[in-house]
C-alpha cells in the first residue's frame, strides 16, 4: 500500500509540472486546454488517489474528491473552449482546418 | 517520508509558478482563467498532501469544496463570456 | 406523465443523492445520515422532472455492469493519451498540428452524448468544442487526416462501443 501510494504521488507531481509546462509552451488557447487542463486532471487525480492509498482510513473520502475532479474538469474545459471560440480567439497558425465556424452560423 | 512530502509539495509549486506566470502573461482573459482553474486543480492536490502532512482530517473536507467553488466560478465566467462581445 | 414514472424518477433521484450525501460525509453519525435521507428525498421531489431519461430501470444489473466495465477502460485511455501528450510537451520542436474536425455518433441519448463528450474531453489530445443533433466538433491537438469517417472511427469509435453496453 504504501509503495503504491508513493509512486502514484510520483506519478501526480510529475504529470501536474508537465502540464504547468504545457501552459506555458503552447501557442494557442485551445493547445493550452488540451495539454495544461487534462494532464493536471490526472496529475491532482493521482495525487490525491496516492494520498489515500498512504492513510488506508482517508482511502473513500480521498476517492470522492478525486472522482469529483475528474467529473468536473471536463466540462469547464468544455465550457471554456466553447466560448472562447464564439467569443472570437483565433486558432495559431499552424491549425490546417476549422469546421466548427461554418456550422454555427448555419444551425442557430 | 518526511523529506518525499517536502520535494512533491516544492515541485508543485513550481508548477504553480508556471501557472501564474501565464495568469499574468496570458495574452487574452480566457487564457488567464485557464490558468486560474488549472491553479485550483493544483492547489486541490497540494491541499491533500498537506492534510497527509499534517495527519488534519479536516482539509480534505476544504479541499473538495475548494474543488467545488473553483468548478462553479469557471462556469459562470465562461458563461460570462459567451453571453457578452469581445472588446 | 403519469404517477409511476413520476415515482420511478423520484427514487432514482433519491437513492442517487443519498449515495453521494454519504460518500461525502464518509464517518457518518447517525443523525447526519437522517438528514441526508430527508434532504435527499425533498431535492429530488423538485429534480425529478428533469430527469427524464432515468427511473428505477437506470439500477439494472447489466447497466451498472457495463459502467463498472467502463471505468478501467477510460482510465486507462487517459493514462496513454497523456503519455501521449506529455511527449508533445517535452519535445523541443513542438510536433502539434492542431485542427477542429466533426465526427458523428450514433448514440441516441441526450446522457449517452453527455458520457461521450466527458469521454473524448478527458482524454488529453481531442477536446468536444460543441454538439450539435449528432455532430461532434473536436479539436485535435495533432490529427493526420481530417476527414469525417477517420474522424468518427478513430475517435469516437472506441468509447461508443462500450458505451453502448448501458446507454442508448
Amino acid at each position: 500500500m504504501f509503495i503504491i501510494g508513493i509512486i502514484l504521488i510520483t506519478i501526480g507531481v510529475i504529470f501536474s509540472t508537465l502540464g504547468a509546462l504545457g501552459l506555458v509552451r503552447m501557442p494557442d488557447l485551445y493547445n493550452r486546454l488540451q495539454t495544461s487542463t487534462k494532464a493536471t486532471t490526472l496529475g491532482a487525480f493521482s495525487t490525491i488517489i496516492g494520498v489515500g492509498f498512504l492513510n488506508p482510513a482517508w482511502l473513500i473520502k480521498t476517492i470522492v474528491i478525486a472522482t469529483f475532479i475528474l467529473l468536473t474538469a471536463p466540462i469547464s474545459s468544455h465550457n471554456l473552449a466553447r466560448a472562447s471560440h464564439k467569443w472570437g480567439i483565433p486558432l495559431s497558425d499552424k491549425t490546417s482546418v476549422d469546421k466548427y465556424d461554418s456550422k454555427t452560423g448555419k444551425e442557430e | 517520508m518526511t523529506i518525499l512530502i517536502w520535494i512533491w509539495s516544492i515541485i508543485l509549486s513550481i508548477s504553480i509558478i508556471l501557472v501564474l506566470y501565464r495568469c499574468i502573461k496570458g495574452p487574452s482573459l480566457p487564457d488567464r482563467v485557464i490558468a486560474l482553474d488549472m491553479f485550483t486543480t493544483i492547489t486541490t492536490g497540494l491541499l491533500v498532501l498537506i492534510a497527509h502532512f499534517l495527519n488534519n482530517y479536516i482539509l480534505l473536507d476544504v479541499s473538495l469544496v475548494y474543488s467545488l467553488l473553483a468548478f462553479i466560478s469557471v462556469i459562470a465566467i465562461a458563461r460570462y463570456l459567451e453571453s457578452s462581445k469581445r472588446g | 406523465m403519469n404517477s409511476s414514472n413520476y415515482f420511478s424518477r423520484w427514487f432514482f433521484g433519491f437513492i442517487v443523492l443519498s449515495l453521494l450525501w454519504l460518500a461525502f460525509t464518509f464517518p457518518f453519525s447517525l443523525a447526519e445520515l437522517y438528514t441526508g435521507l430527508v434532504v435527499g428525498a425533498f431535492i429530488s421531489l423538485f429534480t425529478a422532472k428533469y430527469f427524464e431519461e432515468f427511473g428505477i430501470s437506470s439500477f439494472a444489473p447489466s447497466k451498472i455492469l457495463g459502467l463498472l466495465i467502463y471505468i478501467p477502460i477510460i482510465l486507462w485511455e487517459i493514462i496513454k493519451a497523456n503519455i501521449e501528450v506529455a511527449i508533445i510537451v517535452l519535445s523541443p520542436s513542438l510536433p502539434i498540428e492542431p485542427a477542429i474536425i466533426t465526427a458523428k455518433t450514433k448514440l441516441k441519448s441526450d446522457i449517452g452524448k453527455m458520457f461521450l463528450a466527458n469521454s473524448i474531453t478527458l482524454t488529453p489530445g481531442t477536446l468536444t468544442v460543441d454538439i450539435i443533433k449528432d455532430t461532434y466538433f473536436i479539436h485535435c491537438i495533432k490529427i493526420d487526416k481530417t476527414d469525417e469517417r477517420y474522424a468518427t472511427e478513430s475517435i469516437i469509435g472506441k468509447f461508443e462501443k462500450h458505451l453502448r453496453r448501458f446507454v442508448k
